[in-house]
């Protein structure tokens, strides 16, 4: 399956690729900088979501309550968190974000463990409660005055470059810290115990618990993870729009599971990659950034995802199914596969 | 005598309202192999369940290497040294053949870190050890049975081990690895391990045990050395009953068309060339171990696989089988092997399930009292003990739920039965039953084909015995050849 | 008797504990909010507002729950509704006639569901995944073909639909109700119905048992994208426009409502009456809410609570009742 899974990465990167060069073909300024600053800034919170709920996917079962999570975290540290001043002003409004995240990500973990629930059901029930406490006692109003920290942070670039065709593009400093996540949580899962248990227990629960493996405990670490990451995605979400909305991502939860899908993550759990969850972002941005220069209005970018989308899992399936078969009969028939 | 490393206690383990096991003593004692024995269903998987910590015990308590458990978690039982080989196997079918043998000792050792290079060495030591070859590198989803049934055993060596226990370690192997499996056994017995082995199959108890210990509904019924027993006599332990036959009457009429005719049925690369016939009224074995294609040929007859060549004719008539509807309809009805996975509905009403293939409507519409016409008239010819048509079929015992399987396929009056592994998981009593509801029907006309490894069963039922090898059939035994040796060598050589 | 008789018919409706919980959560709302507050909530006013805007709610959580009952999930029904109500209202924009309109809608509604169905059942795709893709596909054409606005400007004898009232309750309400019936007909007095519930149940022993598996896919996709349609004309009528974006928490609160009515995401059962009245206490807890001027997200919260509540009791109610029983016994 490693091979499968890695095709449908280069799948991906192909497809990206093509992307590119059929639109560079039309417009030789997409090539450049321009382009890859734009789809990089339109994709750092996504990946942000799509890391932490690749991760839940994973283990088994599929998160929505992410992006409650992240608007509910951030919103509530811009509106009551530390001003913040100085030159680390923001680590403080950051941390609280990622920390209210984490919260959240327990209470998802403490029903979803009691109640003995699907994810499904249990983030379902967890995000109406969660974007309904947020609008009732949190606020409902948009603050566009952030903390001057975060202000500055919004503004501050790693990369400035001459634009494509005027002013100039530049990528913010965040794209850092998104980064930093992505290799710790690949890491985490590669190197760690505690990540290998987490493809234990999306495979097959029960084998995993006979193998000593703590299966809630599992969940409890990746709902946790899961949840600071969306805190995380949360505040930066705030930073570099300059403005804390509640509605920023109102319904907009299957966006992120499509991208999610789309890198090869297996939704019914115990596959995927932090490289896949990136790589499925990064090409829904791409799209989007290429319709318009293809002479496609931007109206048409949702249903190109959604049929791009059909093609991936189409394909998908089909080599899923395609099984080994041991011969049984005497003539030598050398690694057969049937459909 | 050393002192037991693994002992059982007075444990007992229910299920509901099921006894799985009734004050189970057993001690396990370095260097030793102790068989355990008994028919399926006896509680033999249980009692291992309790010992590695996987289920917890009702009462009675498991004492490893002087330190009494009420229960134990498998985390403290694998520190401990014990190591099960389950029935299931109990693999994580995404992770690698690699990573599944050498993830639990890192778990269970209260290691943080996971190095791929370290896990790969200690598999590839454990399969050496074991001396057989597997694809470590692969997600063991993607193995075969065998290879598979491997990987587990090599988990449990590649640890140093105090405590084995084996669930049926045989049933997918051939008989080289089989062969390199005891030859493994051998080396840990001299190293001091104490090994359990749970199994049905004679040869191999005799051939390896020091001590057996006969499990029958869940309670030991006797214990002792080997050479106190004879294979005819521990067959009676474990049954609870001496051999018994039936009447095979209903001699076949050779004037009437067979109930079933396949000719120069294949499919690559699983069977090739199968010819069989049944008779109206006959029943007639298929014999053959796990993997030698039985299961694939009778599923090709009945549509759940079609066969790429050859003919399949019903009472005479040529039929196109493409799927198991086609062959329902064409008459032919199929027991699967996996009752609870593959034949039964066991959240949904017993009623519901007798008729889930043959279910009358009129206009469009469900015919109400046609259907609890049908659904009573079952229960009663089968005997199904039941309390309400609607109770789930879980609530039912083995025996029962197994007639409700069979029901389902009477139902609709077939004119062949074709069934796989009929009585596996049944208790003796209800195997009884189920075999004498079949000969009843037998003597009405339907052509009966069983697919069994279980020998006695297949020379106490059949006019005849077909021995399936490596995909092909490769014997007819009827007559006075019908005996178990004859059977045995047949399917064996 | 009567009683036997009423135990009888509830049983018909729904026979596991969770139905009577539900039941009883339904009749808690009523009392408490008509104590709280008669005036407003008991008012004509307030029982029409729940009459008005559950039918929608309640359809699409038939669909949602038809889908469960085979062990799906269809998360793409709310972008039927919404690319059914788009091209209805697109045709009556240019000048079609009404019925026309109906039938457009209805037509794309039944291929939608097809293409799931087809997805689902004959490639074996899992539905979570199916319906998620195709769900983006549907908005997508439906914002396409509404060029990103609402369309409005429809004919008057469409959006009377949502007006007109038959015996004094909205024909809506009525549209719910048979289209209740018809569903509940089709699952328990059809051979589809019971195929579908096996199929739930254990889908490889539908296989072996001769059910034809893909078809019964087939059909229940195309039945759950059938209501998807019949609920957008619904949502068109009542806002007097069409729009690829409406309602889009309705697929998270179609899949509240069927766990709420007791539907087993698992598969294998399902309970009409169960998902009407359900979707009735859902609009009544918000309509509740709204009487005793709580913030409208408030109503949100309640609803989270009461999914995590009815969740709980039926993992543990059981165990619960089990523990009540033994201290009667003790006493």
């Amino acid at each position: 399956m490693r091979r499968v899974l890695a095709n449908q990465e280069l799948l991906l990167i192909g497809l990206m690729a093509l992307l590119v060069l059929a639109v560079s073909l039309k417009f030789p300024d997409f090539f450049g900088l321009q382009t890859l600053f734009n789809v990089l800034t339109a994709s750092m919170v996504g990946i942000l979501f799509a890391v932490g709920v690749m991760l839940v996917v994973v283990s088994g079962g599929i998160d929505v309550s992410f992006l409650a999570v992240g608007i509910l975290s951030a919103y509530a540290t811009v509106k009551y968190g530390p001003q913040g001043d100085g030159p680390f002003g923001a680590l403080p409004v950051f941390a609280l974000s990622t920390a209210i995240g984490l919260g959240l990500g327990l209470v998802n973990a403490a029903v979803v463990i009691v109640a003995r629930t699907s994810v499904l059901i249990a983030t379902l029930a967890t995000s109406s409660i969660y974007l309904g406490t947020m609008f009732a006692f949190v606020g409902g109003e948009v603050i566009s005055t952030l903390p001057q920290p975060l202000q500055s942070l919004g503004s501050t670039h790693l990369f400035t470059a001459k634009g494509a065709v005027r002013g100039t593009t530049s990528l913010n400093i965040l794209i850092l810290v998104v980064l930093v996540v992505c290799v710790l949580v690949w890491a985490f899962l590669r190197f760690t115990i505690a990540g290998r248990s987490v493809f234990a227990v999306g495979g097959d629960a029960e084998a995993a618990s006979r193998a000593a493996i703590s299966v809630p405990r599992t969940r409890v670490l990746v709902f946790a993870i899961a949840g600071a990451v969306a805190g995380l995605a949360g505040i930066i979400s705030v930073t570099l729009s300059g403005r804390a909305d509640p509605t920023t991502f109102m319904g907009r939860e299957l966006d992120t599971l499509a991208a999610v899908v789309l890198g090869g993550v297996a939704i019914a759990g115990g596959k995927g990659t932090v490289r896949g969850a990136v790589l499925g972002v990064l090409l829904i941005s791409l799209v989007t950034a290429s319709l318009v220069p293809l002479g496609i209005p931007t109206i048409w970018q949702r249903a190109a995802v959604g049929a791009l989308l059909i093609a991936g899992i189409l394909l998908q399936t089909a080599i899923g199914r395609r099984q080994r078969i041991r011969p049984i009969l005497d003539a030598p028939a050398p690694e057969v596969t049937n459909a | 005598m050393s002192a037991p490393i693994v002992e059982a206690v007075g444990v007992s383990k229910r299920f509901g309202g099921v006894r799985a096991l009734t004050e189970v003593s057993v001690a396990f004692r370095p260097g030793e192999v102790h068989c355990i024995a008994g028919e399926n269903g006896c509680g033999k998987s249980t009692l291992l369940k309790v010992i590695s910590g996987a289920h917890r015990p009702t009462s009675g308590q498991v004492i490893v290497d002087g330190t009494t458990y009420d229960h134990l978690t498998p985390r403290q039982a694998l520190s401990a040294g014990i190591e099960v080989i389950y029935q299931d196997f109990s693999l994580m079918p995404n992770l690698t053949a690699a990573e599944n043998i050498a993830l639990p000792r890192s778990v269970a050792g209260g290691r943080r870190l996971y190095s791929r290079t370290a896990a790969r060495t200690l598999a590839e030591r454990a399969v050496v050890r074991l001396g057989v070859e597997i694809e470590l590198d692969i997600p063991v989803g993607e193995l075969t049975v065998a290879e598979r049934q491997l990987t587990a055993i090599a988990r449990a060596l590649a640890h140093e081990a105090k405590f084995i226990a084996m669930d049926e370690p045989t049933t997918a192997l051939t008989w080289k690895e089989v062969d390199a499996l005891f030859a493994a056994v051998g080396r840990l017995k001299e190293a001091g391990v104490a090994l359990a082995f749970i199994s049905h199959k004679m040869q191999e108890i005799f051939s390896i045990a020091e001590r057996v210990t006969v499990l029958r509904n869940g309670a030991v019924v006797t214990s002792g050395r080997p050479d106190e027993f004879t294979h005819a006599s521990l067959a009676e332990t474990m049954t609870g009953r001496g051999s018994q036959s039936f009447d095979r009457v209903a001699p076949r009429n050779k004037n009437r068309a067979p109930a079933l005719r396949v000719r120069g049925l294949g499919r690559e690369p699983l069977f090739a060339d199968v010819d069989l016939e049944v008779g109206q009224g006959e029943i007639v074995g298929l014999a053959g171990l796990l993997g030698s294609g039985r299961t694939e040929i009778a599923e090709a007859i009945c549509g759940v696989r079609p066969a790429q060549t050859g003919t399949v004719e019903v009472l005479g008539k040529a039929i196109n089988v493409r799927s198991l509807s086609d062959g329902v309809a064409a008459g032919i009805g199929y027991v699967p092997a996996d009752r609870l996975t593959q034949g039964l509905f066991l959240d949904q009403p017993i009623g519901d399930n007798l008729v889930a293939t043959h279910l009358p409507a009129r206009r469009g519409f469900l015919n109400g009292p046609a259907i609890e016409r049908r659904k009573s008239s079952v229960v009663r010819d089968l005997r199904i003990k039941l309390g309400k048509l609607t109770d789930p079929v879980r609530s039912l015992s083995g025996g029962n739920a197994q007639r409700v399987l069979l029901g389902k396929w009477l139902v609709g009056e077939p004119k062949v039965l074709i069934l796989n592994g009929p009585t596996v998981g049944v208790d003796v009593g209800s195997k009884f039953d189920i075999l004498g509801v079949l000969n009843a029907q037998s003597l009405q006309g339907l052509g009966v084909l069983i697919i069994s490894d279980d020998v006695p069963e297949l020379i106490s039922m059949c006019h005849r015995v077909l021995v399936v090898r490596s995909g092909r059939i490769v014997r007819e035994l009827s007559g006075d050849q019908l005996r178990e040796d004859t059977v045995v060598e047949a399917v064996t050589a | 008797m009567p009683s036997e008789r009423f135990r009888t018919l509830l049983l018909t409706m729904g026979g596991r504990a969770s139905f009577i919980r539900l039941l009883v959560v339904a009749v808690a709302i009523v009392v408490v909010f008509g104590v709280l507050n008669p005036s407003v909530f008991l008012s004509g006013q307030n029982l029409q507002y729940v009459e008005l805007a559950s039918p929608e709610v309640a359809i699409l959580s038939l669909a949602m729950a038809l889908t469960m009952l085979t062990a799906g999930i269809d998360l793409s029904v709310v972008s039927i509704a919404n690319l059914s109500g788009v091209v209805a209202a697109l045709l009556m924009t240019n000048g079609q006639s009404t019925g026309l309109a109906l039938l457009g809608a209805v037509g794309t509604a039944l291929a939608c569901g097809a293409v799931n169905g087809l997805l689902v059942g004959y490639k074996h795709v899992p539905p979570i995944l199916a319906t998620l893709a195709t769900g983006q596909l549907f908005s997508g054409l439906a914002l396409v073909a509404s060029g990103g606005t609402v369309v409005k400007g429809l004919p008057e004898s469409f959006t009377r639909i949502a007006l007109v009232t038959v015996a004094g309750v909205p024909l809506i309400f009525w549209v719910m109700l048979i289209v209740a019936a018809i569903v509940g007909v089709v699952v328990a007095k059809t051979p589809l119905g019971f195929r579908m519930r096996l199929v739930g149940a254990n889908p490889t022993a539908a296989d072996f048992s001769g059910i034809r598996r893909a078809r019964v896919l087939l059909a229940t996709y195309v039945m759950s994208g059938a209501l998807g349609g019949v609920a957008g004309l619904i949502i068109s009528a009542r806002a007097g426009g069409a729009n690829s974006d409406y309602g889009a928490s309705y697929v998270l609160l179609a899949v509240v409502i069927a766990v709420l009515a007791g539907v087993d995401p698992e598969g294998g059962y399902l309970t009409v009456a169960g998902v009407v009245i359900a979707a009735i206490a859902m609009q009544l807890l918000g309509a509740g809410l709204l009487s005793l001027s709580v913030s409208s997200h408030v109503v949100n919260i309640c609803q989270g609570l009461l999914l995590v509540t009815m969740v709980l009791l039926n993992t543990w109610g059981t165990a619960l009742s089990g523990l009540f029983a033994r201290r009667r016994v003790t006493a």
